[in-house]
């Protein structure tokens, strides 16, 4: 059966922390992997700051702890290409 | 189903409580047919125009927004109908003016289909009124996902053109032409669409009313498979390819078939089955043949034909064309009707062409938007029909309780002109 | 006479429920797939496909017992009719599974089973008693006085024995 996720919970635990990369010019969207956890996609728009970018596990802490209080975690992070070395 | 964010906040009411409800019905749907996912379509062919007594008693209650909630989103909430999310179009529905007092077709029904064709319309529902989208303009592009109802539209737009349906009903349509999405299931698959079965035919197939026949058989023997048909088939045209599949789909319940050399699926047998095991051939010969057809004259026993009904499938310009021509200079019979039905876009250009005037000056009509068995009517007084198509002799004996002969189209012409069927398996 | 007959063990089936709910009615078992479109008239819950070996049967309060929808895409259409006009089924049992099938299942809101083992088909008689449970998926089936059992297993059943 289809899982009740909760979309706008999601959305509004994330909220901070995605308009800090939006500053940074980066764009953060989500998709569910199954009922509990999530995908979390990082974009960069062509303004984006190279340098401001953390690596993927500490992106990831720090969105598993903005989730702490949502029945959901980070399954894992896909970051745009130029930034996964 | 794992659904996207996207939908998560459609089925939670981000777009309205319409759009919710469709959500939840795809939810329903998709989970019974235990799809994985839903996928995002831009091509729903559905009904929200077509009268029946059970639409006329919502709307009485609430409105076509009434009508449309319960019957193209199972939702019984009072919901308000927005703009359709992609494009939609309405396919064939019931009688309309052209039609009028023709038939015992109430004329409240009429006037009925009428009004909820300004309202749907109104909402981006294109009324194209007619079982073959595909023949005005309504061409999808092999591997598009659709969502269309009408079996032998389903049939055509998996098989001749490539993209992918299922055989969807009002609610499942409803839902999609409101959230642009439709399960993952079935023929949206790849994999779904080989062939399970092998026809092959060892008469000749060719022209439009053996296709018919060979169709007949087909479904009857594999009825909601998958069949690759072989053997000695001449090169089908539009006409040719539409009549066997609707009669497919009325036989049996086929939704996808593959004629290697002429469907695009499949260019040899070998990859019609996906490389995998070819089945042994199911094969027809005379003798089914013979069959086919006394099946479909089964319901005969008198030769008086009151009334030739021809455009079913609905007919292209050209079938109207060759049916102007048998009919030029000839007067019918004076107790027999000959109707052929057509898409409205299409009769513009028959009238342009003057093949509606060929056969209305021969006291035949060239009708649109529907057709005896959608309306459950035919010229008063009919109690012997006789027709080319083997999807309307299939039915509407069972529809209106009244015989059928089945022939060519120049049998049912000469019926028409001498009131007699005279009709024979050459 | 109908009812759970007393010293019958009940034929256990189990399947996939696709429509929640759970009911108890005489069955109606055809072997032959069901048209909505010129198949059924929905002002009375009757079969009319002319060659059909249900012909002029109601399927009003029954549990229809069938191999799949064939025919029009209106399936689910005019079995949903028959949920507005009060004749439906009391719940549906069948084995193909189409999207036609399945949306009316649907729509017409009855109790569903499908692809239920052993087969239907096999285990239920029309007239036998039938219990359907669309939320877990289980049918039990009680035969009817006098009907030779049916082939299928058998389950330990004891308590649902009426006495």
């Amino acid at each position: 059966m289809t899982a009740a996720v909760d979309a706008t919970a999601i959305d509004a635990a994330l909220a901070g922390f995605a308009q800090m990369m939006s500053a940074d010019g980066y764009v953060l969207s989500w998709e569910p992997a199954d009922a509990a956890r999530i995908v979390v996609r990082i974009d960069a728009t062509p303004e984006a700051c190279a340098d401001c970018l953390v690596p993927a596990p500490v992106m990831q802490a720090i969105m598993s702890q903005a989730l702490k209080d949502t029945p959901y975690d980070v399954d894992h992070v896909v970051l745009p290409r130029e930034a996964t070395h | 189903m794992l659904l996207t964010r996207e939908e998560l906040l459609m089925r939670d009411g981000a777009e309205g409580d319409a759009v919710a409800a469709a959500m939840d019905l795809l939810i329903r749907y998709g989970d019974a047919l235990e799809a994985e996912r839903l996928v995002d379509t831009r091509n729903v062919a559905g009904t929200m125009t077509q009268p029946s007594p059970a639409k006329a008693k919502l709307f009485a209650e609430g409105g076509w927004a009434r009508a449309y909630a319960v019957i193209n989103l199972d939702c019984d909430r009072d919901i308000e109908v927005p703009r359709m999310k992609v494009p939609t179009c309405q396919l064939q529905h019931g009688f309309a003016e052209d039609a009028g007092g023709l038939t015992a077709y109430p004329e409240q029904s009429i006037r009925l289909q009428e009004d909820a064709e300004s309202f749907f319309s109104e909402r981006g529902v294109n009324i194209l009124a007619t079982c073959t989208p595909y023949q005005v303009g309504n061409l999808p592009t092999r591997g598009e996902h659709c969502a269309w109802m009408e079996s032998s539209a389903v049939v055509y737009c998996n098989s001749v053109l490539g993209a992918r349906t299922n055989c969807e009903g009002a609610a499942s349509t409803g839902a999609a032409a409101l959230t642009g999405k439709i399960p993952y299931w079935g023929n949206h698959l790849p994999e779904n669409r080989h062939a399970t079965h092998l026809v092959r035919a060892d008469v000749d197939v060719d022209g439009f009313q053996e296709w018919g026949m060979f169709g007949y058989f087909v479904g009857e023997q594999v009825l909601e498979a998958r069949p690759a048909v072989t053997g000695r088939l001449a090169r089908p045209d539009l006409a040719d390819l539409k009549h066997f599949g609707a009669a497919t789909a009325t036989s049996g319940g086929v939704e996808m078939f593959h004629m290697p050399g002429v469907t695009p699926e499949a260019p040899t047998v070998e990859a019609a089955f996906g490389g995998g095991r070819i089945a042994e051939p199911i094969t027809y010969g005379r003798r089914e043949r013979e069959a086919v057809y006394e099946v479909l004259n089964g319901q005969g026993t008198s030769r008086d034909v009151d009334f030739v009904l021809l455009g079913c499938p609905h007919a292209s310009l050209d079938q109207v064309a060759q049916l102007a021509a048998l009919l030029e200079g000839r007067r019918l019979n004076s107790s027999t009707e000959l109707w052929v039905m057509m898409p409205r876009a299409l009769s513009t250009m028959a009238l342009r062409n003057g093949y509606t005037r060929t056969i209305t000056a021969a006291g035949g009509r060239v009708l649109t938007d529907s057709c005896p068995a959608m309306s459950k009517a035919a010229p008063e007084g009919t109690r012997v029909f006789a027709t080319d198509s083997a999807k309307q002799a299939h039915y509407l004996p069972a529809i209106l309780g009244i015989e059928a002969w089945f022939g060519t189209l120049a049998e049912c012409v000469d019926a028409a002109i001498t009131g007699r069927w005279s009709g024979g398996l050459a | 006479m109908t009812g759970r007959p007393a010293g019958t063990r009940a034929i256990e089936l189990r399947g996939r429920g696709i429509v929640a709910g759970v009911v108890e009615a005489p069955a109606l078992v055809t072997r032959e797939p069901i048209s909505g479109f010129g198949g059924i008239d929905v002002a009375t819950g009757t079969v009319i496909e002319p060659r059909h070996e249900l012909f002029g049967v109601s399927f009003t309060g029954r549990v229809l017992v069938f191999p799949g929808a064939k025919g029009s895409s209106g399936w689910s259409g005019f079995f949903q009719s028959t949920r507005l006009m009060g004749t439906a089924p009391a719940a549906m049992i069948f084995d193909v599974m189409t999207t036609k099938a399945v949306l009316g299942a649907i729509v017409t809101r009855v109790p569903t089973v499908v692809q239920a083992v052993p087969a239907p088909l096999e285990s239920i008689r029309t007239g036998d008693l039938v219990r359907v449970d669309g939320g877990t998926g289980v049918v039990l089936v009680f035969p009817q006085a006098g009907a030779a059992a049916p082939r299928g297993t058998e389950s330990e059943t004891d308590e649902l024995f009426v006495q």
